[in-house]
């Protein structure tokens, strides 16, 4: 994969960070995900005395979580610097920013220590690496943890039992709702992420924009096709996994420890969860 | 050393950076001399490599990370401060969309061990403070390779400096012509001679304190208007004064740096009008000692 191919999935992050405050789950964190989150990670951190944590991407919600332990050494990676700046700025304890070691590189060059970190945390991670690189990237993952350490992170994919919806009846009943930031919420991540537009485990901005232009001559339609075009980049892409088919690829390096349930109102809909792995011990010649 | 005397080592240079472009000048920063000598250094450490090399910039000297553009070197940098990083960021001149900015502390970097080709810093050592500057130099090499560099201009008291007074130093410039240079030549003039063995810190609120005879309604005021106005640019610099460096006898840096590291050269450039205080910020060619994967 080219430079030019990997970037439409970090760059686009730039612009993504002014809307922030308007994106909703899955995109980020929802309280429920907050919630399990810092379940998983209270039973890794609590038993170590200086746990290390290597955060990928700058997602706010995950460093408030941390900002609440004492004595951690945290890395915060991301592709960005005015991210990491931006997403500072939407935290509730900023303040203790000033201990976070801040990296900005390529998660897939980032040359970072190898078997130091006890926890690796991440939201929606693997959903913003290009497929042809998630291999590559989990190896890295495997590489950064120390001998028994956790990668704990939410996965973006189609699990068993899940949902395809057709596009066009999810206009149709975005069309019954009152225009607003929930419904808008609601339909740009179904749209996106469960329903037929997606092609070759790749979804994204234009993908979705296409898909609105055949509708636009609905004035309704129309400004849902603005309100999309001016809160993403029309660059961004996303990848998503088969949960069945790819789980492969996580499996080489880690072992599933725990999966948090689905929050209530996502069940069957949304194809998101949080996994706790364990590094795998790989004995190679 | 206590947690607030760390803290004057590397917060003041928050509010400095905004002030660099303005009143920053050789020798605290790289001249067009130190460049070409840091050029030379560079292109010598990389003879014989058959990769792209790696190299990593202490602190986010713009100058450095240009002339490793220029080299087309895969370039990190670490900086403690995010401020000093984006505004030095904004004075580069061959802008590198690959580089790997880090905010962080140089003594726990977060990179691989055996990683770097060559570590480069201009006046880093004395930031670093002295219960720490052991781990420092530990971890530049934990980060280099097997024969691996560390080039780097340094900050010393070099042999032969005879110390004077503040007043017998400004009466010295009085004589001189002045240039652009001239009121950062003289603070690293003040800074040496207020250099303390005891604690191996030179301390610029003894250089306020000296001064303060001088200091009338908010500014200074020295009976030749030439030194007035050069007291006053290095005010406006260094406002509130409160910086302290870790420089030291340029014997005794040697012997910490020995321990890890081979001096392979050592050279320095005229950049001041007096050449003693050239001697002062020799650029040191050192190699990575006794390191084996």
């Amino acid at each position: 994969m080219t430079n030019k191919k990997q970037e439409k999935f970090a760059n686009p992050w730039r612009e993504i960070a002014k809307h922030w405050e308007k994106i909703k789950y899955p995109a980020r964190p929802s309280k429920k995900n907050v919630r399990d989150y810092k379940r998983f990670l209270d039973e890794v951190i609590l038993k170590k005395k200086n746990p290390r944590i290597l955060v990928f991407g700058a997602t706010p919600e995950l460093r408030d979580i941390l900002a609440q332990y004492h004595n951690i050494e945290i890395t915060v990676v991301d592709f960005n610097m005015e991210m990491i700046l931006a997403m500072t700025k939407l935290m509730k304890y900023k303040e203790k920013t000033s201990k976070e070691t801040w990296v900005k590189s390529d998660w897939l060059k980032v040359p970072l220590k190898e078997n130091y970190y006890d926890v690796l945390l991440g939201d929606c991670l693997l959903q913003n690496v290009p497929r042809l690189k998630q291999l590559f990237f989990l190896e890295k993952c495997h590489k950064f943890l120390k001998k028994g350490g956790y990668f704990i992170t939410k996965i973006g994919a189609k699990y068993p039992g899940a949902k395809v919806y057709e596009f066009k009846n999810l206009l149709k009943e975005y069309l019954q709702k009152d225009s607003n930031l929930k419904s808008f919420n609601d339909f740009w991540s179904i749209a996106l992420f469960c329903s037929n537009i997606g092609k070759n485990h790749r979804t994204g901005i234009k993908l979705l924009l296409k898909e609105l232009q055949k509708y636009i001559q609905n004035s309704k339609i129309k400004k849902l096709y603005e309100k999309v075009r001016k809160t993403f980049p029309k660059d961004k892409e996303w990848t998503y996994l088969d949960w069945e088919k790819d789980k492969w690829m996580i499996e080489k390096y880690f072992i599933l420890k725990d999966m948090a349930n689905e929050p209530k109102k996502a069940k069957g809909y949304y194809w998101v969860r949080i996994l706790k792995l364990k590094k795998k011990l790989i004995i190679t010649k | 050393m206590e947690k607030i005397k760390q803290e004057k080592f590397g917060e003041p240079w928050k509010k400095l950076a905004a002030r660099w472009k303005k009143c920053y000048t050789p020798p605290g920063l790289p001249s067009k001399e130190s460049i070409n000598l840091y050029r030379q250094f560079i292109k010598k450490s990389f003879k014989g490599l058959k990769y792209q090399p790696k190299a990593l910039v202490l602190g986010a000297t713009p100058e450095l990370r240009d002339i490793l553009a220029s080299l087309k070197v895969e370039v990190s940098i670490v900086d403690i401060n995010i401020e000093m990083i984006l505004a030095m960021t904004e004075l580069i001149k061959i802008k590198n969309r690959k580089e790997i900015i880090v905010k962080g502390n140089w003594t726990n970097m977060p990179f691989n061990s055996d990683y770097f080709d060559v570590v480069l810093g201009d006046l880093v050592w004395g930031n670093v403070p002295i219960f720490l500057q052991d781990n420092f130099l530990k971890e530049i090499k934990r980060v280099l390779k097997p024969n691996g560099y560390f080039i780097h201009k340094i900050a010393v008291i070099a042999h032969g400096w005879e110390k004077k007074s503040l007043d017998e130093v400004l009466d010295k410039y009085t004589k001189i012509p002045v240039s652009k240079n001239t009121a950062m030549e003289l603070f690293c003039h003040f800074l040496c001679d207020v250099f303390d063995p005891k604690t191996g810190l030179s301390d610029s609120v003894k250089i306020k304190n000296q001064l303060k005879k001088y200091w009338k309604n908010g500014k200074y005021e020295y009976p030749n208007k030439k030194i007035t106005k050069l007291l006053n640019d290095i005010w406006e610099m260094w406002e509130p004064m409160e910086k302290v460096w870790a420089i030291n006898y340029e014997k005794v840096a040697f012997k910490q740096f020995s321990q890890y590291f081979k001096i392979l050269d050592k050279k320095y450039v005229r950049d001041c009008h007096f050449i003693e205080m050239d001697k002062q910020y020799p650029i040191w060619f050192c190699q990575v000692k006794n390191k084996v994967i």
